[in-house]
């Protein structure tokens, strides 16, 4: 068999895997809040029916910018998703991490074109906000991984994975960890969990992007967040927690991740978007600068 | 009402579909409800939807817009006003989507049965696939009604919106006969660009008045 | 017979705009046009007939014999080739974009200003370099003002500046003539990179005379306001001219003169800061924060051919970045991102242009939804907002990245976080524009707008493949300037048709492209397995259950477009944003109150005014005759 359709085949199978993961990552996500609730709590696998469901509904759409933008947007993140390396393996055998934060707003581009095509109002009120906080997460991120960047002299994700597989004590956390705070700071606004959940404050503006997504636009819509998850929490695994051996302990250490993420959210309030900003700004942001100071100078 | 054709033809096309009765568990395990809280109903919902009684468990969840939803619930009294907003919010849900009434309300009219702005019978205006008596009914009521609702849409009854729309004029006429007492209380929108003018006549239109 | 090619790129056009004063609207168009297709069919075969000069001498009085030298070099016709490809398509564009109704006059002075850049690119000497810099700014002064009263403020705000920039350079030109004795560039550069060590002060004064007159070119801070005046108030199919090729002299001078000095120096003489001379550090920091004002600025903005000329001033600011890295990575990077926002920036001029065209608006509230009836505009400036925010898998990323790449090297982290600033505010105001514009709800008022005419439409789509292709293959760029590199003194870049190497790793665009794309397949299987859709109205969205239409909100008022940005307006009020502006208002309130006593002396016809003339002439005469 041609290499390229193999390659083609492989990588199909991490698009359906991604979204997998994501999806039981949502389901235990739902288990865990319902239980810091004292609540039972839906099955774990309760995301994969509902996305199937949408799937099986009828839908509506408003024109065909709406289409493209709905398929951009899923299509963007499942790229990004082939660049993260699982398990110290990088199935392209590249895993820059500037491609990796530049192709994921490809999916975010896609979404908010989409949903704004939609022509309502709390829709695109929804995406000036993930792009305002966007603004405030990344400088803080970008700041950390360049810390790494010239440490390493290297933007690949998966040198950084290696350099810390000789155990607990070789990871960033301790390295960096000025650096981890201030991305744990901005992980939770990347996916969007309180106090950072702006975009999508159903109670506000009707669930943001999501307000005229129907059937299998929200379908996608889901998928989207799945995947997300998949990237995000794959990227702060190969960053700071060591990436991982085995596909075990690599899924292990993301839910970890995402789990930490969950009980912040569970307890707190949102933010408005203004000091949802400055609070990154100043709190993320300072340790971010912090940790790049030091490692420019002295790292 | 040939509701009973209706349900066979539904059973008929059911089997013919192999993969029917799979789909049936999807939808069943996956309610998202839009609570439509226009009377005192709605005081229910917060216990059946937190920690007593956990409703989602059962797979269920609030959702914010009807675009999202697969049920409707009217949860109490419907004055001939939210009526209007009734319809328009059912004809946003996509298909399949179901209705449930809660209390008397809407199944007689209950203590308002003779109030001037109330409405009756609101299976009149839009079907319903489940209705709950009791005033109010209490959570356990409502879990039970669920639980019967789903058992209906895996059995492939609840088609009710099939039922909308092939007996869409009787419902419209139903709809009309109360709407036509209301009217809106601003001027509506009449759209000044109806004749579809050029760039030019645009320019001179905004020159001399701006009624847009 | 080839080297008088030279001559006649620079010459003709002028002559024939002159000529063309006299001529029909309608004919100049056609003539503009034809001319350009000649000239870039002539500057397109200069490339394979090798090194070529013309020589042209006379006498200055005083001065002795002036040599004048026109010439191609690597560099003068890579950026040549560039300007004229794309002032072809932007003919073309003009070609329809003329009609009874919009047409302007300004296709002869255009004419004129396009010999002048050709002659900018070619001259090998400074007398050359400076007649076609003069005669380029007082064009585009004429074609900025078009006759209206608020275009020729602008225009004059630009020219004031660029005035500025042009007499520093004299005084520049004019020292380096006394230290070398001689006009021409070359001489000079070596001259100067020898007198860094040894006349350092010297050499600096001239450096930054120089810069003076490039960055007031290149609208690099602190001249970084007159873009957005300068490119909302021109003509709107010269706007992309503006944008794309007149905002780049200045990086070619910037190429031309101040980065080869630097190149030719010693490392080591100068003190340096991360592994960069101090004046590019500090030119680096300049650029950085242009960006960040260019950025922050093009948030608030409503008018969108004002909101893209921040833009513009945002993305030279990153080109400034790149040259002021002092690496052959970063010149790459620097020329690589010049064409990439030609192209991208003249797309979204282009099709900011032809919504003005169908719709006579420009303030972006008042627009919305012309995506569903403006296809080809709308894909035009979709991709072009991808490019300029730097997503692949268009060209604006490989840039981008070069760039990064550029500054990881010298692991200048501080300048690459304001970059990244920019770079994520970038997306808030192209999407802005996005949205704005082309989507939300159709205003009924443009209900009946069509689509932009054939030859508009063509150049729209051209620009969208070369987009594309060097999205796609940056190697059909970037393989251009390992001669430019090699013959500047410095190392060629390593780059394949596919890929690039940067300082920290390598990346193959092609294959970025092509997992996107079956990615994308993915997505579309799922979308079509999906269950049916069904298309509603506009109009038909969640409203609580409400009806707009009675609350008398009709699609118009529906949109939100106006103050977009308005929650977050309050996180930038500590930025002293308007303080250069201040400062020049105040000088210009300061000329303009010395020029009113000039006026009063010498205009009231008395004794004291002849006085003065006279005193004038005599301060003139005593000059030129001492």
């Amino acid at each position: 068999m041609n290499a390229y359709a193999l390659l083609g085949i492989k990588l199909i199978g991490v698009s359906f895997g991604s979204m997998a993961v994501g999806l039981l990552f949502m389901g235990l996500g739902r288990k865990v809040t319902a239980r810091i609730q004292r609540r039972m709590g839906p099955p774990f696998y309760q995301s994969f029916i509902d996305v199937i469901k949408c799937f099986t509904k009828t839908s509506i759409t408003h024109n065909f910018v709406m289409d493209l933008g709905i398929i951009m947007a899923l299509g963007g993140l499942i790229a990004t998703a082939f660049f993260i390396p699982f398990a110290n393996f990088s199935i392209l055998g590249s895993s820059s991490v500037v491609i990796v934060l530049y192709l994921m707003s490809i999916g975010y581009l896609g979404m908010a074109m989409g949903v704004s095509a939609s022509g309502n109002p709390n829709a695109t009120i929804g995406i000036s906000r993930a792009l305002a906080l966007m603004m405030g997460y990344e400088i803080p991120f970008v700041m950390v991984i360049m810390a790494m960047l010239i440490t390493y002299n290297s933007s690949d994700l998966l040198t950084y994975a290696v350099a810390q597989s000789n155990g607990i004590g070789s990871w960033h956390i301790w390295k960096y960890p000025l650096g981890f705070i201030a991305v744990e700071i901005a992980f939770q606004a990347m996916v969007g969990e309180a106090p950072y959940d702006h975009m999508i404050a159903p109670a506000e503006i009707a669930s943001g992007p999501m307000v005229e997504l129907s059937g299998k636009y929200l379908g996608i819509g889901f998928l989207l967040h799945a995947v997300q998850l998949y990237v995000e929490t794959g990227l702060i695994v190969n960053l700071f927690l060591g990436g991982a051996s085995s596909w075990y302990v690599m899924l292990v250490k993301m839910f970890a991740v995402y789990f930490t993420t969950l009980s912040i959210n569970a307890v707190m309030a949102r933010y408005r978007i203004e000091q949802g900003i400055r609070h990154l700004w100043i709190w993320a942001g300072s340790f971010g600068l912090l940790q790049l100071i030091y490692t420019r100078i002295w790292g | 009402m040939e509701m009973d054709n209706l349900y066979l033809a539904n059973l008929r096309e059911e089997k013919q579909n192999m993969w029917g009765g799979l789909v049936n568990y999807f939808r069943k395990r996956s309610m998202w409800m839009l609570y439509y809280c226009t009377g005192c109903g709605a005081i229910e919902l917060p216990p059946t939807m937190t920690s007593r009684y956990d409703m989602e468990r059962l797979g269920m969840g609030p959702m914010a817009t009807p675009r999202q939803a697969d049920l409707l619930l009217i949860t109490g009294y419907l004055s001939v006003k939210t009526l209007k907003r009734v319809i328009w919010s059912y004809e946003q849900m996509q298909e399949p989507k179901y209705v449930v009434g809660f209390g008397s309300c809407p199944i007689n009219g209950g203590i308002y049965w003779d109030a001037y702005p109330v409405i009756n019978h609101l299976e009149a205006f839009i079907p319903v696939d489940m209705s709950i008596a009791g005033c109010m009914p209490r959570p356990q009521a409502i879990i039970d009604a669920f639980e019967k609702l789903m058992g209906e849409i895996q059995e492939g009854k609840a088609i009710g919106y099939k039922r909308y729309e092939k007996h869409y004029d009787w419902y419209k006429k139903n709809q009309d006969a109360v709407l036509g007492r209301t009217e809106a209380v601003l001027k509506p929108w009449n759209d000044p660009f109806a004749s579809n003018p050029s760039v030019d006549e645009l320019m001179a239109l905004e020159k001399g008045e701006s009624n847009v | 017979m080839t080297s008088n090619m030279l001559p006649f790129i620079v010459i003709a056009p002028v002559l024939l705009g002159l000529l063309m004063l006299s001529m029909p609207k309608r004919l100049n168009w056609w003539i503009f046009f034809l001319l350009n297709i000649v000239l870039a069919g002539v500057i397109f075969t200069l490339k394979s007939k090798g090194a070529m000069s013309f020589t042209f001498q006379w006498t200055l009085f005083g001065t002795g014999k002036v040599v004048q030298k026109l010439g191609v070099t690597p560099l003068g016709w890579f950026f040549l080739a560039i300007s004229s490809a794309a002032t072809l398509l932007f003919s073309m564009f003009s070609l329809d974009f003329n009609d009874k109704k919009h047409s302007t006059a300004i296709a002869p002075l255009w004419l004129m200003l396009v010999g002048a850049t050709n002659g900018i690119f070619l001259s090998q000497d400074w007398i050359s370099f400076f007649i076609s810099w003069e005669l380029m700014s007082w064009t585009s002064l004429f074609i900025i003002g078009h006759g209206k009263t608020s275009s020729f403020k602008a225009g004059i705000y630009y020219y004031a500046l660029s005035f500025f920039g042009t007499m520093a350079m004299m005084a520049g030109i004019w020292l380096l003539f006394h230290r070398t004795g001689s006009w021409e560039i070359s001489s000079g550069v070596l001259k100067t990179a020898q007198d860094l060590s040894s006349h350092r002060g010297f050499a600096l004064t001239v450096l930054s005379l120089f810069t003076v007159a490039f960055l007031a070119k290149s609208a690099l801070f602190p001249f970084h306001m007159w873009p957005q005046m300068a490119h909302a108030e021109a003509p709107d199919d010269f706007s992309a001219y503006l944008s794309g090729i007149m905002i780049k002299y200045g990086v070619y001078g910037l190429l031309l003169f101040i980065v080869p000095v630097f190149a030719l120096t010693p490392r080591g003489t100068i003190k340096s800061i991360s592994g960069v001379p101090w004046p590019m550090y500090i030119l680096a920091v300049m650029s950085a924060l242009t960006s960040v004002i260019g950025t922050v600025m093009a948030i608030f903005t409503n008018d969108m051919k004002k909101l893209m000329a921040w833009s513009t001033v945002a993305n030279v600011g990153y080109i400034g970045v790149g040259l002021a890295t002092g690496t052959s990575l970063g010149y790459a990077a620097a020329m690589f991102h010049t064409v990439n926002h030609m192209m991208f920036k003249g797309g979204i001029f282009a099709s900011l242009a032809a919504v003005k065209y169908r719709t006579g608006e420009r303030e972006m509230h008042r627009l919305g939804g012309l995506a569903y009836v403006m296809p080809i505009t709308f894909f035009t400036f979709l991709l072009g907002i991808i490019a300029a925010a730097g997503i692949p898998p268009l060209s604006g990323f490989n840039s981008k990245w070069m760039i990064f790449q550029a500054l990881f090297e010298k692991k200048m982290v501080f300048v690459a976080t304001a970059l990244f600033f920019a770079s994520t505010g970038a997306f808030l105001y192209l999407f802005r524009g996005l949205h704005t514009i082309f989507l939300g709800q159709l205003s009924p008022r443009f209900r009946n707008v069509k689509e932009a005419p054939p030859l508009m439409s063509l150049s729209m789509i051209v620009l969208m493949i070369l987009m594309l292709a060097a999205g796609i293959f940056p190697g059909l760029v970037t393989g251009r300037f390992n001669d430019i590199l090699v013959a500047a003194g410095l190392n060629p870049i390593k780059t394949t048709l596919y890929s690039m190497t940067g300082s920290t790793t390598s990346i193959n665009s092609t294959l970025v492209a092509s997992v996107f794309a079956l990615a994308v397949g993915v997505v579309f299987f799922l979308f079509v397995i999906g269950g049916r859709k069904r298309r509603v109205k506009m109009m038909d969205n969640y409203t609580c259950g409400e009806d707009p239409l009675d609350w008398n909100v009709g699609p118009d008022r529906y949109h939100y477009g106006y103050d977009f940005y308005q929650p977050i307006k309050g996180l930038f009020s500590w930025m002293p944003l308007g303080v250069v502006e201040k400062g020049y208002n105040a000088l210009g309130r300061f000329m303009e109150r010395l020029g009113n006593l000039v006026t009063s002396i010498s205009a009231d016809g008395t004794r004291l005014g002849w006085s003065f003339v006279l005193g004038v002439i005599l301060i003139i005469v005593i000059g030129v005759v001492k």
